[in-house]
């Protein structure tokens, strides 16, 4: 028996030692960003001489938390692929005043309470003077009081209207909140004569939000959603959900969850003999919810600040990088990742040489005025700087504008 | 839509999903009856047999296209290999404290979960089901090509299964063995012989489940948790160790989802479908089909 507890004891503290060797390898994958960041020190140092004549300085540290592995991990994906492809931009042509700037990077899985310990740790130990979290409105919701206690500003990436409403003057939205974009998409919809709704939306923050501005909007119009049904953000099967709002006989089915559910469940709807219309808000005009819905996304209406990469030139020179970068077409998490990106490096500018949490926000907060690629941001003292949605449409599996801002 | 056909259409779906959790849930019981182990791994290996399986439909593997039913095949003999050497790795564990299977089980799954991620990443992707997406119209009832074949070919697999248990040598050896070790070995039997082919069987039916599954589903790392949890309450829901048990706890844990997502509050199927489960475990604590079942495997 004893002899057996020591192999089980052994087995399990190698794997253990395997486990922490995956995850540790888990990240080079994705380290190739460093590399050709790497090469932008010598490019840096002319600038040296002003600086430093010496010493290289020292990087800024920026945190970065979201979902890299998990269901929500392609939001993760997108976030990261924006950020890097401007830092590298910046660091390439010198960084912050020969300052270059550092992303240490930290996995949620999109769960809240790893996403509260990573924003401890990221600013008590890798003193981050500015960090991106998060990218899921469940996890943001629960850093937010984490980054206010600190005093350490916060760009997020996540739609939940009420997050820059906890008082919090740290807190930095990269794109419109959840109500712009279900407002835009509502209205649009009723504006082409359409009067009986359903929803169907996840239990998660990000889903119950998105459901209660769709209905809000809805109501402004004098309408009530036909049905409002709900599903867990792990959830496969939507036969159950989709057969009761299918008896209310709908036109349209507006979906209030993530990217890979409502492509799931688009597919199930048509299976199962649903004819209407499909509309939905930011997880709908993404590549991803396309490529799981596949055939059934054709004709599906969606509103997005970001709704092509053919809007005009900042965006062209965007997408082409992006490209170049990552070999894949940009969508928007990654433009509004790059907006935010844009966003903090020009407050790092205008903070420096005081380079502290407190001048950055100071300096977050006067940024009004500059184009992103969603628009042009304006932030207001809750940390909102964008408000404009447009719509575009799934045509020929490709995302195409119905209308432009 | 009456009434009748919205309780068809709700049943289908739910036994479609069941199906799934009923393939997943025989691996569970076979290990558990013939080796005592729980095997806390056995959601990930359903998706690593998901994508040893699709890997090949969707020519990720050196370009190379196989038909469905094809990578099929070949996703459930490598699965199979890949229970063989679980088998020998969980030798020491068998017949042990339940704490020990648990943590040493759920540390193997851990590791087979970032496995995937190394190589496959953690994004994942959608796969297109090799039959019409249109569904066949009957009476009003919408019937899913792919959901009549993931019911369809899980029956087939799980006749197959018992005829191979009571029909074949190695199939009456493995009961053997499942029901006395010693005397079985005393007997002839090999029995770690036995235990490698149940795990096999068990490893190849999981995979058979995810790979039905896939053009329904969405194909991740992620995978492993959900199937893997509802899988195993399926299998005590019918009564561990049961064949029977695990078929009926499989089909009857998705149309109970279903149901409760159509009919009670569709923000709450996982809880109520749980509920029930303790509920019965209350009334009848070794499940459903339990104890009915005098034949052991």
């Amino acid at each position: 028996m004893t002899r057996r507890s020591m192999f089980v004891m052994i087995t399990l503290l190698t794997i253990v030692a395997v486990m922490l060797g995956a995850c540790g390898q888990a990240t080079p994958t994705k380290a190739p960003a460093q590399p050709t960041a790497a090469p932008a020190q010598p490019t840096a140092a002319p600038a040296q001489p002003t600086a430093a004549p010496t010493t290289p300085p020292e990087p800024i540290k920026i945190g970065w938390i979201a979902p890299k592995t998990g269901t929500n991990a392609i939001l993760g994906e997108w976030d990261e692929r924006g950020i890097l492809l401007a830092f590298e931009a910046k660091n390439a042509a010198g960084g912050i005043h020969g300052r270059m700037l550092q992303l240490i990077q930290e996995d949620d899985e999109a769960d809240p309470t790893k996403a509260v310990a990573l924003a401890q740790k990221l600013i008590t130990q890798d003193k981050v003077v500015a960090a991106f979290a998060c990218t899921n409105s469940t996890t943001t919701l629960a850093v937010v009081p984490v980054f206010m206690e600190y005093k350490v500003p916060h760009l997020t990436a996540a739609l939940n209207a009420t997050i820059t409403q906890k008082g919090s003057r740290y807190v930095f939205r990269d794109c419109p909140a959840g109500p712009a974009y279900e407002k835009s998409i509502v209205d649009f919809m009723v504006g082409k004569g359409f009067k009986k709704f359903a929803i169907i939306s996840d239990t998660s923050a990000y889903g119950k939000g998105e459901a209660e501005y769709q209905t809000n909007a809805l109501k402004a119009h004098g309408l009530e959603p036909l049905a409002v049904e709900w599903y867990g953000i792990e959830d496969k099967d939507f036969t159950g959900q989709l057969t009761k709002i299918l008896q209310t006989n709908p036109e349209v089915i507006l979906f209030g969850g993530s990217e890979v559910a409502s492509g799931l469940i688009a597919k199930q709807a048509r299976q199962l003999g649903f004819t209407g219309q499909f509309a939905g808000g930011a997880a709908i005009g993404t590549t991803k919810f396309v490529e799981v819905a596949g055939d059934a996304a054709e004709g599906t209406y969606y509103s997005n600040p970001y709704i092509t990469n053919d809007l005009n030139d900042l965006t062209r020179d965007f997408a082409a990088r992006y490209k170049a970068r990552w070999g894949d077409e940009p969508e928007s998490h990654g433009a509004k990742a790059y907006d935010g990106a844009t966003v903090l490096i020009m407050a790092l500018e205008n903070a420096y040489p005081d380079i502290t949490p407190e001048r950055i926000t100071e300096e977050l907060h006067k940024i009004c005025g500059v184009q992103g690629l969603q628009g042009t941001i304006c932030y207001d003292e809750n940390g909102e700087g964008l408000h404009e949605v447009g719509i575009g449409v799934v045509k020929d599996g490709k995302l195409t504008p119905v209308s432009v801002q | 839509m009456t009434k009748t056909v919205i309780l068809v259409q709700t049943i289908v779906g739910g036994l479609g999903i069941g199906s799934i959790y009923a393939l997943v849930a025989l691996g569970y019981s076979m290990v558990y009856r013939s080796m005592g182990l729980v095997n806390f791994a056995h959601g990930s290996i359903y998706m690593i047999g998901t994508y040893f399986g699709v890997i090949f439909y969707k020519g990720m593997v050196a370009g190379l296209h196989l038909p469905y039913w094809a990578a099929f095949i070949v996703g459930i003999l490598l699965t199979a290999i890949l229970g063989v050497a679980l088998e020998r790795l969980f030798r020491p564990l068998a017949n042990l404290d339940l704490m020990l299977m648990l943590l040493g089980t759920i540390g193997v799954g851990i590791v087979l979960d970032n496995l995937a991620i190394i190589i496959w990443g953690a994004e994942g992707f959608a796969v297109r089901s090799p039959l019409s997406s249109k569904p066949i119209l009957v009476g009003g009832v919408a019937l899913v090509p792919q959901m009549l074949l993931i019911i369809g070919v899980g029956a087939v697999l799980m006749v197959g299964l018992q005829t191979f248990l009571s029909r074949t040598k190695v199939g009456k050896a493995m009961r053997a063995a499942a029901q006395d070790r010693e005397i079985a070995s005393a007997m002839g039997i090999p029995v770690n012989f036995t235990n490698a082919v149940t795990f096999a069987i068990g490893s190849g039916l999981a995979a058979a489940a995810g790979i039905l599954a896939a053009p329904i589903v969405y194909v991740n790392p992620a995978m492993s948790a959900a199937v893997g949890i509802k899988g195993f309450a399926a299998a005590i829901l019918g009564g561990l160790g049961s064949i029977p048990g695990a078929i009926v706890g499989g089909l009857l844990f998705g149309v109970i989802e279903a149901i409760s997502a159509g009919y009670i509050s569709s923000a709450y199927t996982k809880g109520i479908a749980f509920i029930i489960m303790v509920l019965v475990l209350m009334i009848k604590p070794s499940g459903i089909v339990g104890e009915t079942t005098v034949e052991k495997v």
